[in-house]
């Protein structure tokens, strides 16, 4: 078909100058009509297949072809370069999507090297997959980055302190390459008070820093940010471990300060007509409580405890009718404890709130019913986190697993990009995921499952799976290896208190140089090996993910990296 | 990181399980031995004695951050450990007893502790490398450094402010109530 560079380039542009037009974007003279456009988004996406897979940032691993011409700038017989480099990259502006950015950096050196220079914003969803001096070095005008360390089970004391995740070397090597860094954001990582004092030393036009669940760093270390950080507009603090050295660091900001726009620390707070979090607030009243939401009626985004009760949960389903985020947090960790929430309060949001696409639920029971109820009303959900807080409780009504009910929301929501499963669940659930749940990112297991055929529906149904993690549940080896091609197209697998051994895992390490297999034991080993007399010891802790970086070479002493 | 007991099975997560216990078991339920971890994790629970604080590390899945925010009679205390570059801090609320707060100490420091059982049955702290023994100490109410368990646990978590684990070299000299 002779798709050439030089022809998908001239599609793609054609292109992206329609789609900004489409998105009545900025001054494009071209006028498309949407059938055209729809034929050049074909032509293109035909080429770039033609060329070179999907790359990734995580990955890097494609071969760039190169032009026939190096010149840049030439017009003239067998060149690609039908614009010049600065209306390439005006076109390249108008892909905010990372994805989209490394597709096009894919086509040939040339529209590599004006991608990765005009390229603003990185996003590293873990921060030992590739190394950080080699995103510097690519991107050294990058303005916002965003890097993730630890695994997400970390938040729950899964992960043992000392694992890693260290900030220092992103932000020593942004230091050296990328002094025109004006946003960075982390999550689950390490920081030090001297790696914020780099920070505030090291980019004059820092404006913003976000950091989630981290780490390491004492008010000393705001206090730097504070006093250096000329620009700074944005500093948002979540749920972060800060060692409090007391309330100076708050006076650092100066007196001439007037850019700051946004502080946020010790909880989220947002405006009311967005968002209201009320997630830190047992004490509010239950009936003050549902009298203010009732008249919040343009709420968008809700936290609250489960103190709030069925009752308020329908309070909140007949005023709310713009909700499209819901959490509801246990306020009572006991499993056999009390909780006011039960299926019936998740019933009425499904039924008053059709907007509803990201819920986070925690309570004492649910019924299959309920949550095929659910699936039917909101069929928008993108993101489904239930956590029914006693391990393997079946459905409370009928004592069957709750099989069908996540069968429904997979079924019905065909959107969904994140599940957490909880309650009695056997491999028939695994199944369903793996056969309707084709657009699914994030799986969260815990205490589900019959057998290494769960695990293995998931791995070989789920097409847009990157992260998995299950644990107490019992999956082994033949699981972990019954698919070994699809780390490479997830970002991670974590793996803790299941049925994988030793091994299993060398087994893997030695299929998939890729990859990183960590197993990650607290225990002292020598005592569990001797009480097996012979038996597989099986791993506690595992963690898999693809990297270009190899082996990480701070890796604490209980960390193996097969 | 917290754990309800250094005995356990791994394979179990920190639940506590008797083989001996009576299960319920669902209708129709099979009795293969795939199924029977994951019965046993799901009907501990219902083992359970209502009041017992035993439930799996990290379950429920709620943020360190929030869990302390939430518990109205938390008491913090910090930690440190000599030899350790740093410091943690443990909830004493959150524990049962000596035997519960040493495991969820040993978890926070699991890069230079580990666990041994002594001749008495007991357990103790050890450097991960030298096997040299630690010795926990507490600062009290009012400014004495104690040795850890020598008070009932009540009035061990009223009175403490906070903790050091000391090398027992320098521990001679510790006075003991």
């Amino acid at each position: 078909m002779g798709f050439g560079p030089g022809r998908s380039q001239s599609f793609f542009l054609v292109l992206a100058a329609a789609r900004s037009e489409k998105l009545g974007g900025r001054g494009s003279h071209v006028q498309i009509g949407y059938e055209w456009q729809m034929c050049f988004f074909v032509c293109l996406l035909i080429s770039c297949w033609f060329l070179g897979e999907r790359n990734n940032l995580e990955t890097g691993r494609k071969r760039i072809p190169s032009c026939s011409s190096s010149s840049k700038a030439v017009l003239g017989e067998g060149t690609m370069t039908y614009f010049p480099e600065e209306v390439v990259e005006h076109i390249f502006s108008f892909l905010p999507a990372q994805r989209d950015r490394n597709t096009v950096s894919l086509v040939c050196k040339v529209w590599y090297e004006i991608e990765r220079l005009s390229r603003r914003s990185v996003f590293v969803g873990n921060c030992y997959a590739v190394r950080a001096e080699r995103v510097a070095l690519r991107f050294p005008n990058v303005r916002a980055l965003t890097v993730k360390g630890k695994p997400h089970f970390a938040d729950f004391n899964l992960v043992p302190p000392d694992w890693g995740g260290y900030a220092g070397p992103w932000i020593e090597a942004a230091a050296r390459g990328c002094v025109g860094l004006e946003e960075l954001r982390m999550k689950r990582m390490v920081v030090s008070d001297e790696s914020l004092e780099l920070l505030s030393r090291s980019f004059p036009r820092f404006r913003a820093l976000v950091l989630i669940s981290c780490e390491g760093f004492s008010t000393d270390g705001l206090a730097a940010i504070a006093s250096h950080c000329k620009l700074l507009s944005e500093l948002d603090l979540q749920e972060n471990e800060v060692e409090d050295r007391g309330p100076r660091w708050l006076s650092c900001f100066p007196d001439s300060c007037t850019s700051l726009v946004s502080l946020n620390f010790a909880c989220i707070k947002g405006e009311v007509n967005a968002g209201l979090n009320l997630s830190y607030a047992p004490t509010l009243d239950a009936s003050d409580l549902t009298k203010m939401i009732s008249r919040c009626v343009k709420l968008q985004r809700l936290w609250v405890l489960d103190c709030i009760s069925d009752k308020g949960l329908q309070v909140v389903a007949s005023s709310c009718k713009d909700l499209q985020e819901l959490r509801v947090f246990p306020s009572d960790f006991y499993v056999a404890g009390y909780s006011a929430v039960t299926e019936e309060g998740l019933v009425a949001i499904s039924l008053g709130c059709p907007k509803l696409n990201s819920l986070l639920y925690f309570c004492h029971q649910m019924t299959n019913a309920a949550l095929i109820t659910v699936a039917k009303n909101c069929p928008n959900f993108t993101r489904f986190r239930l956590c029914i807080l006693e391990p393997g409780k079946p459905d409370v009504m009928t004592n069957q697993p709750l099989d069908e009910g996540f069968g429904a929301i997979v079924r019905e929501c065909k959107g969904l990009r994140r599940l957490s499963i909880s309650g009695l669940l056997t491999d028939k659930v695994f199944m369903y995921i793996g056969k309707y749940a084709k657009q699914l990112e994030m799986l969260s297991i815990a205490f589900a499952g019959d057998s290494d055929k769960g695990m293995m529906h998931v791995m070989n149904g789920c097409k847009n799976l990157r992260k998995l993690e299950i644990r107490d549940s019992p999956f082994g080896d033949a699981a972990l290896l019954g698919n070994v091609a699809k780390y490479e197209t997830m970002r991670s697998l974590w793996m803790s208190s299941c049925n994988v051994t030793l091994k299993g895992c060398q087994v893997l390490a030695s299929k998939m140089p890729m990859l990183n297999i960590e197993v990650i034991n607290e225990w002292d080993g020598c005592n569990e090996m001797e009480e097996n007399h012979g038996e597989l010891p099986k791993v506690e802790k595992l963690y898999v993910y693809r990297t270009t970086a190899g082996a990480r070479d701070d890796a604490p002493n209980f960390v193996k990296i097969l | 990181m917290s754990t309800s007991s250094a005995e356990s099975s791994p394979a179990v997560s920190g639940l506590d399980y008797d083989d001996t216990a009576l299960t319920l078991a669902l209708p129709g339920s099979s009795t293969d031995p795939a199924g029977a971890d994951r019965k046993r994790a799901a009907h501990a629970a219902h083992d359970k004695p209502p009041s017992s604080k035993a439930r799996a590390v990290g379950w429920p899945p709620v943020r360190a951050y929030r869990r302390n925010a939430l518990r109205e009679d938390a008491k913090l205390v910090k930690v440190a450990v000599d030899g350790a570059p740093y410091l943690r801090k443990v909830d004493l609320a959150a524990h049962d007893g000596y035997a519960d707060l040493l495991c969820a100490v040993h978890g926070m420091f699991a890069s230079c502790l580990a666990i041994r059982r002594g001749a008495d049955d007991g357990t103790k702290l050890v450097d991960s490398i030298t096997d040299a023994e630690y010795v926990p100490t507490y600062e009290d109410k009012d400014g004495d450094w104690m040795l850890v368990g020598d008070v009932p646990w009540k009035m061990f978590v009223e009175s403490c402010k906070r903790i050091r684990l000391m090398k027992s070299s320098e521990a001679v000299n510790l006075c003991k109530n």
